[in-house]
């Protein structure tokens, strides 16, 4: 006996018929009723042509760009190979000569800082402090070369260059004897 | 882009030898690949443009394929999330530059279409030249999930399961859109499909 069923269901059931997955039951409740009804026999009709058309169509022949796309194909790899060296370099395998070298460099400030602290102790000033002016012998005698100059007293008179030099000394002598008193 | 190395633990040597072996089966399965590729994207260039970034994404995950599944429909999921990717791409690009295009007056590029090689099938030589573009035009219309699901499963030929293993969905996202799909086909192509 020929189960009723709506077009409704039927055609809701097509693609599962037409994909192989209606239980049997159904495709035959389905086929009986394609017999009997005209729209629902055109609605599976287009559906089939559809996609016979589908299957029918082909695309133009591909073996022209097989060649071309092995190509672009190779040299995307040949490039993407020669950049992997550096990008490694910097996120594996670390090269030990970088962070030598900041090590040292970092030393180098360290020690520069720490001598510049310690220099008072261990640098000791040019002078001693007690020495820091000169007698008054020492300023006559300076006075004396700087009049000698400025008298234009040169090598032509060695003679008299000699006793202005030989005066002044004596007087800077006398004077410390003066102060050792 | 961001590296990554092809095969971690390879040498330059092996990895020669793994770059032959993917190319060979690349070759073994290259009809499938190609039609594949010119049905999502209805052009050669494009197709060809598909093809050569997915055989590189491919090949990132060659050592990876287990032999699980059939090489091609390995490739057809590569290839299908990298289309998804691309016309992300191009849709950012294409909205990113719309203000410049129509300052200059400029309209979409046009893509060059061929009239396929029909060979010597009698069916084929009277068909293609007829319906050839339009039903490709008809697969263009379709939203993209929907056109991969059309294609792997009335194309190519793929069960349910194969086709949810290829896009990565489930076997009833799967059936759904393929009824939606053949749906919006049947209607676009009515008049070449109703008597």
């Amino acid at each position: 006996m020929t189960k009723r069923v709506s077009c409704a269901d039927v055609q809701a059931w097509m693609n599962d018929f037409m994909d192989g997955v209606l239980n049997a039951d159904q495709a035959v409740t389905l086929t009986e009723h394609l017999h009997a009804c005209q729209t629902c026999r055109r609605e599976w009709e287009a559906l089939e042509a559809t996609q016979n058309l589908l299957r029918a169509a082909r695309v133009p022949d591909g073996q022209s760009s097989r060649v071309s796309v092995l190509a672009r194909f190779r040299q995307r790899v040949a490039d993407t190979t020669l950049e992997r060296a550096p990008v490694r370099r910097h996120s594996g395998r670390r090269s030990v000569a970088a962070p030598l070298g900041l090590a040292t460099a970092a030393a180098a400030l360290g020690l520069a800082g720490l001598l510049f602290l310690l220099q008072p102790a261990l640098v000791p000033p040019a002078s001693p402090p007690t020495d820091a002016w000169p007698s008054h012998g020492e300023v006559n005698r300076l006075l004396t070369l700087h009049a000698i100059h400025s008298a234009d007293i040169s090598a032509d008179t060695p003679e008299l260059h000699r006793f202005v030099l030989a005066d002044a000394s004596s007087s800077a002598e006398g004077e410390s004897e003066e102060g050792g008193l | 882009m961001k590296w990554t190395p092809f095969h971690k633990s390879r040498t330059d040597t092996s990895e020669h030898a793994w770059r032959e072996t993917y190319e060979a089966q690349i070759v073994q399965c290259w009809e499938a690949l190609w039609r594949y590729a010119y049905r999502m994207t209805g052009n050669r260039d494009d197709a060809e443009d598909l093809l050569s970034e997915a055989l590189v994404e491919g090949f990132r995950s060659f050592s990876q394929f287990r032999g699980d599944t059939r090489f091609v429909s390995w490739m057809y999921r590569i290839m299908t999330t990298t289309r998804i990717d691309m016309v992300r791409r191009a849709r950012r690009r294409q909205a990113e530059s719309l203000d410049a295009a129509l300052s200059a007056g400029s309209g979409e590029e046009v893509k060059t279409r061929e009239i396929a090689d029909t060979g010597s099938d009698p069916v084929a030589l009277l068909i293609e030249p007829m319906l050839s573009e339009e039903v490709q035009d008809a697969l263009n219309a379709l939203p993209e999930e929907f056109r991969a699901v059309v294609i792997l499963a009335d194309i190519e030929q793929m069960d349910y399961a194969d086709v949810s293993r290829v896009l990565d969905v489930p076997v009833g996202t799967v059936r759904s859109r393929l009824h939606r799909g053949r749906a919006l086909l049947r209607r676009s192509l009515a008049q070449y499909v109703e008597r």
